[in-house]
């Protein structure tokens, strides 16, 4: 290019400052729409791609209704296309995190044998987010599901004792970890508790007992060459899914025919058991029956000895007195037996004397007898003296005769005493001679005395001793009594506990039995099992995530379209504007040779450097805070590391392109009806646009009641159809926006307020094991109706599990049920969202959520589904479909709840109503309620809301986002408007200058049309809105929630007031430029 | 004052780089109530600075400027507002009509912000374009557009009625009319009446001639015998 045309160009761009600035802003206003909200799906793609990479994420699972089989998972191993596989062990349980009361459903999961091995077989590696792995065998790691509250370090997890197929009871948590698997806030269902998962819960290998996997996890060859949400991967992935379920029949066989024959045997280990524990049993109960009868025994002679005792003691009692009588009566005999002792022996004394003086008598006797017989002999007969001496010898020898035979008496005497004494052993022999006999007679009589007096002794004592004695019998008897009247009772105790530990052992025998024959039917019914081959499409995070991709796709593809076409009105505008300024130089470039093109170029030159540059701005702004702003919002619900801000030159030279073509386009039309025109026209000024009657006009009543300057306005907006359709859309597009930003907020603000207050009418929720909870004393029941912050409350039946339409299109749902209807009507209130009209609620009813409702497409009198606890899908007449924001809920009646469940509902969930002002209060009453037995967990409203105030955080910055986004497309478009037009009216604006209009007439002589231009827009900007909210909260609503559909009046008003604001801020930055119109214009010739 | 307008040496200067030129280099002269007066001299003579320091449009650097006993290079940007506003009527040489506005409208844009104004419709039937009130400027011809170009500076019914170059952008005939229509206004309602032109054959109609040169005045000179413009010939 020429120097001088180059310096022209440039000196051009230097002049026109400000179209430049028009084109730059817009340009950059279109791009960053464009790449900012068009990078957010692929970003997220893209860390989801890394993500599953990086994690070694499963391009296939296998689960089986029977479990895999070491031989299962061989046989899938050796599957073609199979690259490698992972088999799993886990099982879901209700569990206790130590000091938490809760009862929470955890997954116990196993982990490979090292769970950082960089094996294709160690697939879904965990990321560790805080402590470490586990190492020793009662350590644990955790993922915490969705909303839970975090679990700290060193909590213990505590399993119920019955916990089957674990190796220890109790795990320390030494680390926290995310499993890939759930990435986002997405609910996990369990055949556990409550039906839903609160955690799951890393084990070291080992610690899971079963014989059996749950799930293999199966990396498919050659998937990892693709990307994950590309068409070659899910067929890469499809086709080792046919070859997998090409086994499964044949597997599914042996696995039945296996379970069959294990369970056989099982059956018939337990029918052995339980007979050898039922004659164990009978062996025990005759035992305890001969020990009872042992102990009776043991009892009676006890009491036989104990009346014994009682007899002899009652003799002794009233043998006592006899007993002294006789000793005294002894005594007495025996002191009569010494004192006729004593006499017998002063007798013998005395014989003993008298013989001692009669035996020399006896000699003299004997001598006179001796001298009288020979003094007769001598004499002869006849003398005289003969006869004397005769008479004399006849005196002697009778003398004699007569002493001898005193002698001889007491002699006799003496030998009789003797012997009786002898007798009496009182001497020692009966031939003593009288010295000897009076000595040792002597000392027996004192051996007498003394034993007298020693018996004397004997009586006073001994009786002392036999009532001392009696003392000690008695209580040995009452002792004996005591301890038989317990061994009595003990005896009974030990009968009754005998007779009910009895019964206990054989209702268990009986249940024993009833077990036997369950099983056996159990065997007998055991169905083939069924595999579920599924790939990364059945896992809800990865689902979620991509659907969340998808939506900011569908975003992506509608508002830069919007944007790029205010660009191009925009560029239009402001070229069209330049070329006709430009006009007289164009002739003369014209006339001098220069080529169209060359001319052309100058103004394409011009808008693409300020395009490009733009573009440039608005990519970075697009590729970062955009992304930044959104994913921010996003880690509400997903947790993915791998998400970065990303840069994608495709994406980046699209936009460009695209914004520099329509730019350039725009200005190439501008030029080309210029420089179609014939140079000599083109050196003549262009006939001004001229004046015409509006339509206004014609409507004269109006028309004539508008002041002049109201005219002139209004004739003045469509002067210029580009320019007026330019500021229309484009203010509408940033009415729209704050429409759209405020209308987010009036959807998901008044969320939590209208279903606590107008729908939901219970702000607790106590959930629990066992019914025996109410009826227990002092239970749950009684706690609710002494708790003095509860105001009402009811027993509810809730159950997580999933419905089905009849095309089979399922969707997760609590079903409640009420034990009385009318808590239920108290509890909720159910009615149409449009109209407020109340739904009936009888004994047919069944409520469903609206949420649901528009997802599975049903109406009233539609048959739904409801997967029973058994799988069974139980068919319902839906009767109506209720205004409901947050969770999806069936709601039954209590007729239909039994039919639902074929039987009276197990109830496992109080709704209460409290009045609790502060966190004192609901953590008192939570305390309280958890003390219950059965009681597994109290919740309270409160508690949910602070999901909400983070979701309105992220929002609020969404909005902000709206808000500046809006405010920039105003400004970028107003800016130009008025620059254009104060270019063109310069001559036009220093005319009414020099008038005498003052600043402010002027301003609002060139404002007024502005600003109403601009209400014009907002009014077709609500008109836009209306439907781009709508569209915009169909495709960003969460599963769970339902927003609200309506704007509040206030946004709409709030939405056209800060379009305003903006129009006016602009206007006010704008007039500097009209007060610089110098009225020196006003001379000049006409363009 | 005994001058209805005076100017005293009114210098206006221009910076161009360096070098400060005189616009206006002690102009002094004066013009009586009633009189049709012309101002006149070639391209550059600062004839038109002349006129934006009279009409209020652009201040003096020295000077004073006498307009009914008021200076008007003492007031302030608001107060030339309101002088222009309601003191001067001014005919530009390009009409400056508002294309958008019919010739009524654009003749109600002036009078609307007067305190006296004339009747808008009557004043476009004095100046002959009774028939024409609606028509929009792109309907009319060059004369009639500056026709009612003088109708909304008449309108607004002010002291001092200025015209720069008013017939400079129409053909002889016409311009005749035009400059017969101001002469007329003139004597008709003896309204001061100042036109610029840079052709020196208009002056015999002129009641006092002043001649400027290089910013300067050259003459101020009273026409004892005006001529009427038909006998104008150029």
């Amino acid at each position: 290019m020429l120097k001088s045309y180059r310096k022209n160009i440039l000196r051009e761009m230097k002049g026109n400052l400000s179209r430049m600035v028009s084109l730059f802003g817009i340009a950059a206003l279109g791009v960053m729409m464009l790449t900012g909200l068009m990078c957010i799906a692929p970003d997220m793609r893209s860390a989801g791609q890394e993500y599953y990479v990086q994690q070694n994420v499963f391009d296939l699972r296998v689960l089986s209704t029977l479990g895999l089989t070491e031989q299962d998972i061989a046989a899938i191993a050796a599957v073609d296309g199979v690259e490698a596989v992972q088999p799993v062990k886990y099982q879901d349980v209700e569990a206790h995190w130590q000091g938490r009361e809760d009862t929470i459903v955890v997954r116990l999961q196993q982990l490979p044998a090292d769970p950082e091995a960089d094996t294709a077989a160690n697939m879904n590696r965990l990321v560790l987010r805080s402590g470490r792995m586990p190492q020793a065998d009662d350590e644990c790691v955790v993922h915490v599901m969705g909303y839970e509250d975090p679990v700290e370090l060193g909590t213990v997890l505590t399993l119920p004792e019955d916990t089957e197929n674990v190796r220890k009871k109790q795990y320390t948590v030494v680390g926290t970890v995310q499993d890939p698997q759930h990435i986002s806030t997405d609910k996990e269902s369990s055949t556990a508790g409550s039906g839903q998962l609160n955690a799951i819960v890393f084990l070291p290998e080992g610690s899971l007992t079963t014989d059996y996997y749950t799930v293999c996890y199966i990396k498919a060859e050659n998937a990892d060459l693709y990307d994950n949400y590309s068409e070659e991967y899910q067929a890469a992935v499809d086709a080792v899914a046919e070859n997998i379920k090409a086994i499964q029949s044949q597997r599914c066989d042996i696995r039945r025919a296996e379970l069959i024959e294990d369970a056989n045997a099982k059956l018939t280990d337990a029918r052995a058991e339980y007979d050898s524990q039922k004659a164990q049993a009978e062996q025990k109960f005759a035992e305890a029956e001969q020990q009872l009868a042992d102990a009776q025994a043991q009892l009676d002679s006890a009491k036989a000895r104990l009346d014994a005792g009682e007899a002899e003691l009652a003799a002794n009692k009233k043998a006592l007195p006899d007993t002294m009588q006789s000793g005294a009566d002894t005594l007495v005999t025996s002191e009569a037996q010494v004192l006729e002792f004593e006499e017998q022996l002063q007798q013998m004394e005395l014989l003993v004397n008298l013989k001692k003086v009669a035996d020399p008598l006896l000699g003299y006797a004997e001598t006179a007898l001796n001298n009288a017989r020979k003094a007769l002999d001598e004499a002869e007969p006849e003398d005289e003296e003969y006869t004397e001496l005769r008479d004399a010898l006849q005196k002697a020898q009778d003398g004699y005769d007569n002493i001898n035979g005193q002698l001889q008496g007491y002699q006799a005497q003496l030998d009789a005493g003797k012997q009786q004494m002898y007798q009496q052993g009182l001497i020692s022999s009966p031939t003593l001679d009288n010295d000897r006999l009076i000595t040792e007679a002597k000392a027996a009589l004192r051996k007498m005395k003394l034993q007298l007096l020693q018996g004397q002794l004997q009586l006073t004592t001994g009786t002392a001793t036999a009532y001392t004695q009696f003392d000690a019998a008695r209580q040995q008897l009452d002792a004996g009594w005591q301890e038989y009247n317990d061994g009595v009772q003990q005896l009974a105790d030990s009968r009754a506990e005998y007779q009910s530990q009895k019964a206990d052992a054989e209702e268990k025998l009986a249940q024993g039995l009833a077990q036997l024959n369950d099983a056996e039917e159990q065997v007998s019914q055991i169905k083939s099992g069924e595999w579920y081959v599924l790939d990364r499409g059945s896992t809800l995070s990865f689902v979620t995530f991509e659907q969340y991709a998808d939506r900011m796709d569908a975003i992506a593809r509608v508002f830069p379209v919007f944007f790029f076409l205010v660009a191009a009105l925009v560029a239009t505008t402001t070229m069209t504007r330049m070329v006709d300024e430009n006009r007289l130089q164009m002739g003369t470039l014209k006339a001098l040779g220069y080529t169209k093109a060359a001319i052309a170029g100058k103004y394409l030159f011009y808008a693409l450097s300020a395009t490009v540059l733009g573009s440039i701005v608005g990519m970075v702004i697009g590729f970062v805070v955009f992304p930044f702003i959104i994913w921010n919002a996003y880690q509400l619900i997903f947790d993915l590391p791998t998400f970065t801000l990303r840069f994608y030159p495709g994406m980046a030279a699209a936009s460009v392109a695209l914004s520099a073509a329509v730019i350039g386009l725009a200005t190439w039309s501008a030029c080309r009806s210029s420089l179609k025109e014939r140079t000599a026209a083109l050196l003549l000024p262009r006939a001004p646009v001229a004046g015409k009657r509006i339509f206004l006009e014609y409507i004269t009543p109006l028309w004539k009641h508008m002041s002049f300057s109201q005219k002139t306005t209004a004739r003045n907006l469509f002067r210029y159809k580009k320019r007026f359709f330019m500021t229309v859309l484009g203010v509408a597009g940033c009415t729209a926006l704050l429409l759209i930003g405020f209308g987010l907020q009036d959807s998901l603000l008044p969320i939590v307020d209208k279903q606590t207050s107008q729908l939901t009418h219970n702000d607790m929720t106590v959930s629990f094991r066992d019914e025996k909870a109410l009826i227990n004393e002092g239970g749950l029941a009684d706690a609710l109706k002494q708790a003095g912050t509860v105001d009402s409350w009811g027993v509810f039946y809730v159950k997580s599990t999933t419905l089905y339409n009849e095309a089979g299109d399922s969707a997760e749902i609590s079903v409640v049920g009420a034990q009385k209807d009318a808590d239920m009507t108290s509890c909720f209130t159910f009615r149409t969202r449009k109209d407020h009209e109340e739904i009936p609620f009888d004994d047919s009813s069944v409520i469903l959520t609206e949420k649901t409702a528009l997802n599975l497409g049903v109406k009233v009198g539609d048959t739904l589904y409801v997967e029973g606890t058994d799988g069974r899908r139980v068919p319902v007449t839906l009767t109506g479909i209720t205004e409901n924001y947050m969770f999806t809920r069936l709601y039954l009646s209590n007729a239909q709840l039994k039919s639902y469940l074929d039987g009276e509902p197990a109830w496992n969930t109080v709704y209460g109503l409290t009045h609790c002002k502060n966190d004192a209060e609901y953590n008192a009453l939570r305390a309280r309620l958890l003390e219950c037995s059965y009681v597994s967990g109290v919740s309270f409203t409160e508690d949910t809301n602070s999901m909400f105030d983070n979701l309105i955080v992220s929002l609020n910055s969404v909005v902000v986002l709206i808000i500046v986004c809006a405010a920039a497309l105003a400004a970028v478009v107003l800016y130009n408007l008025i620059s254009v037009n104060l270019a063109e009216r310069k001559k036009e604006l220093a005319t009414i200058k020099v008038l005498g209009f003052y600043d402010k007439e002027v301003y609002r002589y060139i404002f007024r049309e502005i600003e109403l231009l601009a209400l014009i827009g907002s009014g077709v900007g609500l008109l836009l809105g209306v439907p781009l909210h709508r569209f915009i909260i169909l495709t960003v609503e969460m599963d769970q929630l339902m927003f609200i559909r309506t704007i509040a009046p206030h946004s709409y008003l709030l939405s056209v007031a800060l379009t305003m604001l903006f129009t006016v801020v602009v206007c006010l930055g704008m007039r500097r430029h009209v007060k610089r119109i110098s009225m020196v214009e006003s001379m000049k010739a006409p363009e | 004052m005994e001058h209805f307008v005076e100017f005293e040496d009114v210098c206006k200067y221009y910076q161009t780089g360096s070098v400060k030129i005189a616009a206006a280099d002690h102009m002094s002269f004066y013009v009586d109530k009633g009189e049709f007066c012309i101002i006149v001299g070639p391209s550059g003579a600062g004839k038109t600075t002349l006129l934006n320091i009279l009409g209020g449009m652009d201040s003096c650097d020295e000077g004073s400027v006498w307009l009914d006993g008021r200076n008007v290079a003492r007031f302030t940007p608001k107060e030339l507002t309101t002088y222009r506003r309601y003191d001067v009527g001014f005919v530009f040489q390009f009409y400056n009509l508002v294309q958008n506005l019919t010739a009524l409208e654009n003749v109600e844009l002036a009078s609307e912000i007067c305190r006296d104004p004339l009747d808008p419709a009557e004043t476009l039937r004095s100046v002959g374009l009774g028939e024409r009130l609606n028509n929009f400027p792109a309907q009319l011809s060059g004369g009639e557009q500056q026709r009612v170009s003088i109708a909304r500076a008449l309108a607004k019914n002010p002291k001092l009625l200025l015209c720069d170059e008013p017939t400079g952008a129409l053909d002889y005939k016409t311009g005749k009319q035009v400059l017969a229509l101001l002469q007329d206004t003139c004597r008709r309602t003896g309204r001061t009446v100042i036109v610029i032109t840079h052709n020196t054959a208009l002056t015999g109609m002129a009641d006092r001639i002043i001649q400027v040169r290089s910013g300067q005045i050259v003459s101020n000179q009273v026409n004892e015998h005006p001529v009427p413009v038909q006998e104008i010939e150029w």
